[in-house]
């Protein structure tokens, strides 16, 4: 039911830099939370070339500047693999590059994941644990999202 | 009327807050009870200290408690319960029984002197006359040291710098810093008590650099709190390892205080672990990358039919330093696998129960990661109300009055 939702939203939103975004967007709220813990450095919904939703002060922590546009670059290129693979059960995928890491956890049959950045020895179980809270949240948001609208249209 | 009824509640806050997320703690906690809370078993991650403090934290929760009710708890890596499971926010536990009396113990400066933490705290428990038939205990974890003109270290491979930073081991847990002592403090505390204990080694996010213990009204350091519970209720105690034999095993030579090894199979102590391990300096030397290892490669003996797993604490030039006592000279090398923790979990919580508390080894939240949900999937087939608390160890203590202070197990209360 959300994939419609998550189709909208990155359609609404275009890319990083370039975006009306609801500063109430309560997807903006769960990637929030995210980047609240120490060792989340940059955390979005994004999908290939679209970053859909940021945290809802459209920035990322001062760290993950000088290394960005590359693992931005990089990142691109594992949303090839995502929307290849996300139809057959594609659901974790992960680099390490120089000191960090990018966590992509993908949204069940789409080519849209939440991602992580975090220090490469960051204690990446207890992470996972929170990126799989968050997940679970967005899902549950969309899926909120989707009903409503249909009821609207209804 | 009708048999007296346990009431068990589980409550939890995800809030930022630290004042918010403490009175949402309990008040989600004792709107499920009918009755009021006989005790408050009170957990919380690390991040409330950046967020408001857990003095706050512990004034919300007392802004909703009611007063007198004895609180209990501390800092965990994570935890697991009815809602979810979290590496972030608190939760809590409370009973309501009208068959129960409750007592509570505190030690300080269990690192400093376990010995003397555990008399205070067993001496506390029995000045209030109260029989007890088990405990619940909490103990302040591990910190990594700091030494001088070396800063946080835990691999030192140079002799005379080892033998150095050896030396100040002593002066360390003078400052109530190092390993947490929880085996040497339980071996002292049963010689005071006579009922089965279960146990949690406070911890934080994985840093070990603080953890903070809970009780009443206060934020402790250091310390050591013990729960007597008196009551006519039969809990089931139960211990499952996930860990599995990598079919190494070896022969070591211990100093006298158990836990500096200087020779593995007659040769000298780092050097051959390296090898064992295929481990290259490079590669552990700093000490979030040595910990991340570590404690995939415990070294255990059997104690009764326990697995005991010794930890890799620190290198101190050519002698290893164990984080806690090494009570065999034989030694065989174990690991951990998700797949291995998901089968025991299976074992552990397939029978049907209304409540189950449980301390699990931190190792196994990081091994799992996003999978630790298979535990729950499990879990909710088979109990009614559950808290699982991710920790820096485990102990347990059975009738039989054996103390086994575990890592890398699962420990379960089962009522």
């Amino acid at each position: 039911m959300y994939k419609s939702i998550l189709n909208s939203k990155t359609m609404k939103y275009n890319i990083l830099g370039d975006v009306d975004r609801m500063r109430d967007d309560p997807i903006a709220k769960v990637l929030d939370d995210l980047l609240k813990l120490d060792d989340i450095l940059a955390c979005m919904v994004a999908r290939q070339n679209m970053i859909s939703v940021m945290p809802s002060n459209d920035s990322f922590k001062a760290e993950i500047n000088q290394i960005w546009d590359i693992i931005h670059r990089a990142m691109d290129d594992v949303f090839t693999v995502i929307s290849e693979y996300s139809q057959t059960g594609l659901g974790e995928m992960e680099f390490r590059m120089q000191e960090y890491e990018a966590l992509f956890y993908v949204f069940p049959d789409t080519e849209n994941a939440l991602v992580s950045i975090i220090p490469a020895f960051a204690n990446k179980g207890l992470i996972e644990v929170e990126m799989e809270n968050a997940r679970r949240e967005i899902l549950a948001i969309m899926d909120e999202q989707e009903k409503a609208k249909i009821e609207v249209t209804a | 009327m009708g048999e007296p009824k346990l009431e068990a509640a589980i409550g939890m806050s995800r809030k930022w807050d630290a004042r918010e997320a403490g009175r949402e703690v309990t008040r989600s906690t004792i709107e499920k009870l009918t009755r009021p809370p006989d005790f408050f078993l009170l957990f919380s991650t690390i991040h409330y200290e950046k967020n408001g403090g857990f003095e706050e934290l512990l004034n919300g929760v007392w802004d909703v408690l009611p007063k007198g009710t004895p609180l209990a708890g501390g800092t965990v890596a994570g935890f697991m319960n009815n809602y979810g499971c979290y590496a972030r926010g608190a939760t809590a536990l409370a009973f309501s029984y009208p068959n129960i009396n409750v007592a509570v113990g505190v030690g300080k400066n269990t690192k400093r002197n376990p010995k003397k933490a555990a008399k205070e705290c067993a001496e506390m428990i029995m000045k209030q006359n109260t029989k007890v038939d088990f405990y619940f205990e909490f103990i302040s974890g591990p910190i990594i040291p700091t030494f001088p003109g070396i800063g946080k270290q835990t691999v030192i491979r140079s002799k005379t710098s080892g033998n150095l930073m050896k030396k100040m081991i002593p002066a360390l847990f003078r400052a109530n810093r190092g390993t947490d002592r929880a085996d040497e403090f339980l071996e002292y505390l049963v010689k005071y008590i006579d009922s089965p204990l279960i146990g949690a080694v406070c911890y934080d996010d994985g840093k070990l650099s603080k953890n903070y213990q809970f009780f009443n009204k206060e934020i402790l350091k250091n310390s050591a709190i013990l729960l007597g519970i008196s009551t006519d209720m039969v809990p089931e105690f139960q211990t499952v390892s996930a860990l599995k034999s990598r079919g190494v095993k070896i022969k070591v030579k211990r100093e006298k205080d158990n836990r500096t090894v200087t020779k593995i199979d007659d040769k000298i102590a780092t050097p051959e672990l390296f090898r064992i391990l295929n481990w290259k300096e490079g590669n552990v030397k700093e000490v979030e990358k040595f910990y991340s290892q570590a404690f995939y490669y415990p070294f255990c003996y059997k104690k009764e039919d326990k697995i005991h797993a010794v930890m890799l604490g620190l290198i101190l030039g050519e002698n290893i330093y164990f984080a806690n006592k090494i009570e065999s000279d034989e030694l065989e090398l174990f690991g951990l696998t998700g797949n291995k923790i998901i089968s025991e979990c299976k074992k552990a919580f397939s029978k049907k129960s209304d409540l189950v508390y449980g301390v699990i080894c931190e190792t196994y939240i990081e091994t799992l990661g996003s999978s630790v949900y298979k535990i729950k999937d499990i879990i909710d087939n088979s109990t009614k109300d559950y808290l699982l608390l991710f920790a820096g160890g485990e102990s347990i203590v059975y009738k039989n009055m054996v103390p086994h202070h575990l890592y890398e197990s699962i420990n379960i209360l089962r009522i």
